[in-house]
């Protein structure tokens, strides 16, 4: 057998469930190559460096190619998706439990995928009743980590790190206190139009949080994002950190920034800073964030020794509606709820017996606090058409706190039972809404209501504030994020919109909010709450 | 106070009936905790019915134990996963990124000394754990070996242990581990000896205990 072939071979071998791309094929062969021909090509100052590096690359990248063909060839793997540029990415052909014997002349390579424990939630997947996030790495990555811009020194090293953990993660990436980045990185806009195009490739998404309460250079923000709007990336997200203060302090700036967003149709995302410290971003399977109280340990104990935090292990969505409607039982919603929890408790097994593993990279660009980088992460439970608005929304919204009590104390003793048997382990389970991108297809129709205003005056009325109001509550049960989408019709002018975010920042306990201009033009001028 | 018994689940049950009776109340972040000093407890043939207290606690559903591949990983795996913040397994085997204290020491020790009283393993390492801020310290702090007879006996020493949820997964722990070095020395097993400093029960598992008790 040639060696390449062989070395191909023994890293899907080692690491059975996972999926690579040519480029992490690549990386994974020939680690030093791969180091110095990306220090090659991003040197500005040399051309005939980059000429070169870029050969080798594309040299590289036919011969590994070759040896992937091969083994398609021969059923061994088979391509798990392909990427937007047309990249693939492959995956062992084996199902869990199943063994692989390659008999290569002399040799005999025996490859095995464990098989993952059954879960007492199998039977309400066949019903459609729940969806785990990405089925096929449900237990060997994460769903979201937040990265410490400030403590990576380059444009170039931060997108290597982005790019080394994508293969660790099923939905979303973190950039935390990206301005204070800012201040030593300026000219991003290569930064962004590569990681447009990875996060395209691999289904990510890349949250870039600006904390407006450390701005130093008004200018190098807004530089930032007029790179931002004119690349225009559709799974990279920008989120103003503000308080209402900072709103009015950089109310030049906003309304650069609303002029510029709505002309792009795009939506401007708000973190309340005033109200929530901790930070909320998005993935494609809902929202994202850590209690307050947790981002207050981290922020005295962690956030200055570690590169990274685990947010998110493992998502289960669940159509509620549907449940409702086929067993007609609060009490068997809650058993179903508890099974899931039991379910997370045996995946959270498999994925710290197999960490060493499965989270290669995160591991990797963390020297020291390991085990403290996923102290943090919880498992979520997303909720889809959980009731509200609808015809028995209290009693919904009653049952899933007296839920959250419950599965909260599970958790708990569960823990005190694993600290005793000498496993000091964290397992929390937190509650969130599933965005529709996540579930759309299997889950029953959409019936949330949704929130238009067109002027400042829709603020002052009754059924917004009453809207707004029931938000808030469903917020105090979702621990695990929650975000607030509103339809921005209607005239914009940026004075107004800024003076919109003012009232909503001061009079609603509303963490995380956008504003939405995407259908602006569309001439729908009245407030409107509709059952879809 | 000694409880010696031929079998695990025999142990266990007469252990809680002897602690939940005679143990003394206290509070333990915000939970009642009944305690007792300096408990011994003897199994004669712990490999008679080691997971029995396990079995035990797997047949209530208002809880998931902890799989048995993972109690066993706990103190039988030579590398920390990145997840735990201590397991037993690096302690021993791999102590300070430096020793394995079974392959390196108790081996080649019994091997050549089968009378041997220093087959001794430690687990509590005071560079980690004697701060007072670290929380996430090892309950099981030694491990003792003695070959008689060309049986091998283990005792252990354990600081803090919670009777009802924590012991049934030491004893297996310890009993994996008693299995592993009797292959490599080729003997047989002996009886197993927990000495608790601290072993005790909370009030809010004193209804669970009364079911366990009634059932024996």
């Amino acid at each position: 057998m040639n060696k390449t072939e062989e070395q191909i071979l023994n890293l899907f071998k080692e690491n059975p469930n996972k999926e690579f791309s040519t480029y992490d094929v690549i990386t994974n062969l020939y680690p030093n190559e791969s180091t110095e021909i990306g220090n090659s090509i991003y040197s500005i100052t040399d051309k005939e460096s980059i000429k070169k590096a870029k050969r080798r690359k594309a040299q590289l990248h036919r011969k590994i190619l070759y040896y992937l063909n091969k083994l398609l060839g021969e059923d061994v793997l088979k391509v798990s998706k392909t990427g937007a540029k047309g990249s693939k990415f492959y995956k062992l052909a084996l199902e869990e439990g199943e063994e692989l014997i390659l008999r290569k002349k002399k040799r005999k390579i025996v490859i095995q995928k464990p098989s993952i424990p059954l879960m007492p939630i199998e039977g309400y997947e066949d019903q459609n009743l729940l969806l785990k996030y990405e089925p096929s790495s449900w237990i060997e990555r994460v769903n979201s980590i937040i990265l410490e811009t400030p403590r990576f020194n380059s444009f170039k090293e931060l997108e290597q790190t982005v790019l080394s953990i994508f293969t660790n993660i099923n939905d979303s990436v973190c950039l935390n206190d990206f301005e204070t980045f800012l201040k030593n990185n300026t000219n991003g806009k290569e930064f962004l139009k590569n990681l447009d195009e990875e996060t395209k490739d691999y289904g990510r998404y890349l949250n870039i949080i600006l904390d407006f309460t450390n701005i130093e250079n008004e200018n190098f923000i807004l530089n930032f994002i007029k790179e931002y709007i004119s690349i225009n990336p559709e799974k990279i997200i920008l989120i103003f950190d503000i308080r209402a203060k900072e709103l009015n302090k950089y109310e030049a700036l906003f309304n650069k920034i609303i002029e510029l967003y709505h002309k792009e149709k795009k939506v401007v995302y708000i973190k309340n800073q005033d109200i929530y410290e901790a930070p909320c971003f998005i993935g494609k399977a809902g929202p994202y964030t850590i209690k307050p109280e947790e981002w207050k340990i981290y922020k005295d104990t962690l956030k200055d020794n570690v590169n990274c935090l685990v947010l998110s292990l493992s998502s289960i969505a669940v159509d509620m509606k549907r449940f409702l409607k086929d067993y007609k039982d609060f009490n068997q919603f809650r058993e179903f709820i508890l099974k899931i929890a039991k379910a997370f408790l045996f995946a959270n097994s498999l994925q710290r017996r197999k960490s060493g593993e499965f989270f290669e990279s995160l591991v990797k660009i963390n020297e020291t606090y390991i085990e403290d980088i996923f102290s943090f992460g919880k498992n979520y439970i997303r909720f889809w058409n959980y009731g509200w608005k609808e015809e028995h929304d209290t009693h919904y919204l009653e049952l899933l706190k007296n839920i959250k009590d419950i599965v909260d104390k599970f958790c708990t003793s569960e823990e005190t039972i694993y600290l005793s048997c000498g496993m000091p382990i964290n397992f929390k389970i937190a509650f969130s809404c599933a965005f529709s991108n996540f579930v759309k297809k299997e889950f029953s129709k959409e019936s949330f209501s949704r929130l238009k205003i067109e002027k400042i005056e829709d603020l002052y009325n009754k059924k917004t504030m009453k809207f707004l109001e029931e938000k808030e509550e469903i917020i105090k049960i979702f621990d695990g994020g929650d975000r607030l989408r509103i339809k921005r019709t209607g005239k914009v002018v940026p004075k107004d919109i800024c003076r919109e975010l003012n009232i909503i920042l001061n009079t609603y306990k509303v963490p995380f909010f956008c504003y939405d201009f995407k259908e602006q033009q569309k001439g729908n001028l009245s407030l409107q709450e509709f059952f879809e | 106070m000694e409880i010696i018994t031929e079998t695990t689940t025999e142990a266990w049950k007469k252990a809680l009936k002897y602690v939940f009776k005679n143990g003394k109340d206290f509070e333990d972040n915000n939970r009642i905790c009944r305690e007792i000093l300096n408990l011994t407890i003897k199994i004669k043939q712990p490999e008679k019915d080691i997971t029995g207290p396990i079995e035990v606690l797997n047949s209530f559903k208002k809880w998931v134990y902890p799989p048995l591949e993972e109690i066993k990983n706990i103190i039988t795996s030579k590398n920390l996963a990145p997840v735990y913040s201590y397991i037993y397994g690096p302690r021993i085997f791999n102590y300070r990124s430096k020793i394995d204290q079974i392959e390196d020491f108790i081996i080649p020790l019994l091997k050549g000394t089968k009378e041997s009283r220093r087959a001794v393993v430690t687990l509590w390492d005071p560079e980690q754990d004697s701060n007072i801020y670290n929380k996430g310290v090892p309950g099981l702090i030694t491990l003792d070996f003695k070959l008689r007879k060309n049986r091998l006996n283990v005792t252990a020493v354990i600081r803090s242990n919670d009777l009802f949820f924590g012991w049934p997964a030491n004893i297996f722990q310890i009993y994996s581990l008693q299995e592993l070095i009797i292959k490599k020395l080729d003997c047989l097993p002996g009886s197993i000896t927990i000495f608790s400093t601290s072993i005790h029960i909370f009030k809010d598992q004193f209804e669970d205990i009364k079911k366990v008790l009634e059932g024996s």
